[in-house]
């Protein structure tokens, strides 16, 4: 009979951004079984929610993640709108989309930097997160603020978009552009960081289908699915975002 | 051997010329925590004041944290300070560090990190930008600069 | 536009969402499911699966008493949704049978075994 080995992480713990506990179950390098404790970061928004007002709710409900903020903030805002039969603005609509795009841009770029730094590679951190700054400056001209921007209301956006603000965001985007190509190529093209990554915890296509996987996740392991084009929301039925699957199975 | 006089000021002069610092989120919504690590990138850099962010607490003299705390959270965060080396400081990041910010009220949550740990500077906003956590490490490290 | 245009709503038996679960997939018409989510009303507790299928979003509600609140757990056919499984477990007091694995996730250590945030009779004041 195997040795079981019980392995505590958290909550403390250099490699977590929040407190959660993981109890792990190893038999020998291998993973047997995970207990999940998320109560150290459990506020109880969702109790909280019925007793607040709609208006207050909206900005609370915009703090359950301060990374994804705007996404929860525009769920719970259609949520709203389909309940009160309430028509948005088309100009509204765009105007979520354009904040909802940067505010991807800035989580990917967050992420590859953590993922950088995670394994070891802190220059890829502190470069990213130095190019990160672009976004976040224009998220900062856009709605007045860098992390919980505020945008979304019950029926539209809170802040218009002006033309040299479009003319300040299209430059920074071109910036961007070129330098997560060059991140891109970066990490296809480093040996150390492939042999780093390659083979680590791979998530089988039908594994990502069958344990709903999400966004890059799945896309990531081969999946077609990107809740923008397959269940549009905003105005994304009438932008039709390029999608990428991609799947390093030559690197596994 | 030198005068004690002479050693003590060079014990403090070490100490707010690279004071450590580790950062924890004490159930904050990692808006705080994100800027808190934007502080360290190079835009900010907040390295050229001699501050290093470290992993765990037996090597920190600044605990920089975040989050309204919660009933389950405290006696782990109060065992982070207690681990730490004299002398220790704490620096509340954050609306919710402060008062429990828009969490105020729920079920799980505190109000405050100040009904925990003994809390050195406050940093207010929601999340403050990394300039203003920057300031008040800086605003600690001018205290620690007169010996107090 | 709003999300809703192209949903569909359907409500089928609390104790045949499995098998309806393990048809969608068998069927090939399963693709995602984004979470499943939980209510009181009165003397009932719904829930609502929330399936994307090719032709949009399928939300299925299913709805068990309050008193008994018991369904089959469709962990043992997808195994993705033990988290929302074990997350109503927690706050809303539903018990899935057969689910892979049914300790606490989301609720912290100390609180009350029987005591269920989300359900509409509980007060913060209760608790210790």
């Amino acid at each position: 009979m195997s040795e079981h080995i019980t392995l505590p992480i958290g909550p403390q713990h250099p490699l977590l951004k929040e407190p959660v506990h993981f109890r792990f179950t190893l038999d020998g390098e291998r993973i047997v079984d995970v207990d999940i404790r998320l109560g150290y970061n459990h506020r109880g928004i969702e109790k909280a929610a019925e007793e607040r007002t709609y208006i207050q709710d909206l900005y609370m409900i915009e703090r359950i993640c301060g990374i994804c903020s705007h996404v929860h903030a525009t769920n719970f805002v259609q949520a709203t709108e389909g309940v009160l039969k309430t028509d948005v603005p088309p100009r509204a609509l765009y105007l979520r989309v354009v904040v909802g795009e940067l505010e991807r841009i800035h989580s990917h770029l967050l992420w590859l930097g953590v993922a950088g730094h995670e394994i070891g590679f802190d220059t890829l951190f502190q470069v990213v997160w130095r190019d990160r700054e672009i976004v976040q400056d224009l998220l900062e001209l856009i709605t007045g603020n860098r992390v919980n921007y505020g945008m979304n209301t019950i029926g539209g956006v809170r802040k218009d978009l002006n033309p040299a603000a479009i003319e300040e965001t299209l430059k920074g985007l071109k910036v961007l552009e070129e330098r997560t190509n060059y991140y891109a190529q970066v990490v296809q093209a480093d040996s150390t960081f492939i042999a780093r990554v390659s083979g680590v915890g791979p998530l089988p296509k039908e594994l990502a289908i069958s344990s709903c996987a999400c966004g890059p996740t799945a896309r990531g392991s081969g999946v077609d699915y990107d809740v923008r084009r397959d269940l549009p929301y905003a105005a994304y039925n009438e932008i039709s975002p390029p999608t990428v699957a991609m799947c390093w199975a030559a690197h596994w | 051997m030198l005068p004690q006089a002479v050693l003590s000021k060079i014990i403090n002069w070490s100490r707010y010329t690279s004071p450590w610092i580790i950062h924890f989120n004490a159930g904050g919504c990692n808006g705080c925590d994100i800027e808190t690590l934007a502080a360290l990138t190079p835009r900010f850099d907040v390295e050229r004041f001699g501050i290093l962010l470290k992993g765990t607490p037996r090597h920190a003299d600044v605990l920089v944290v975040t989050g309204p705390s919660n009933q389950q959270i405290k006696d782990r965060l109060r065992r982070i300070y207690d681990q730490m080396p004299h002398p220790k400081f704490v620096v509340a990041v954050g609306s919710c560090a402060i008062s429990g910010g828009v969490f105020r009220g729920c079920y799980n949550t505190q109000g405050g990190m100040d009904e925990v740990l003994p809390v050195t500077a406050y940093v207010p906003g929601c999340p403050p930008r990394p300039d203003a956590i920057i300031q008040g490490i800086y605003v600690l490290l001018e205290k620690l600069k007169k010996g107090g | 536009m709003l999300p809703q245009a192209d949903m569909n709503w359907i409500k089928i038996p609390a104790e045949t969402i499995r098998q309806y679960t393990s048809d969608l997939i068998t069927k090939g018409e399963f693709r995602h499911l984004s979470t499943i989510t939980g209510y009181q009303d009165g003397e009932t507790i719904c829930l609502l699966y929330h399936f994307l299928v090719p032709q949009g979003g399928l939300n299925v509600r299913v709805c068990v008493p309050l008193a008994n609140p018991v369904l089959p757990s469709i962990s043992p056919v997808l195994i993705g949704a033990i988290l929302y499984e074990r997350e109503i477990q927690d706050l809303l007091g539903v018990r899935f049978e057969g689910i892979v694995d049914a300790r606490r996730v989301i609720l912290p250590d100390h609180f009350p075994q029987d005591v269920f945030p989300l359900r509409k009779d509980f007060k913060k004041e209760d608790l210790p």
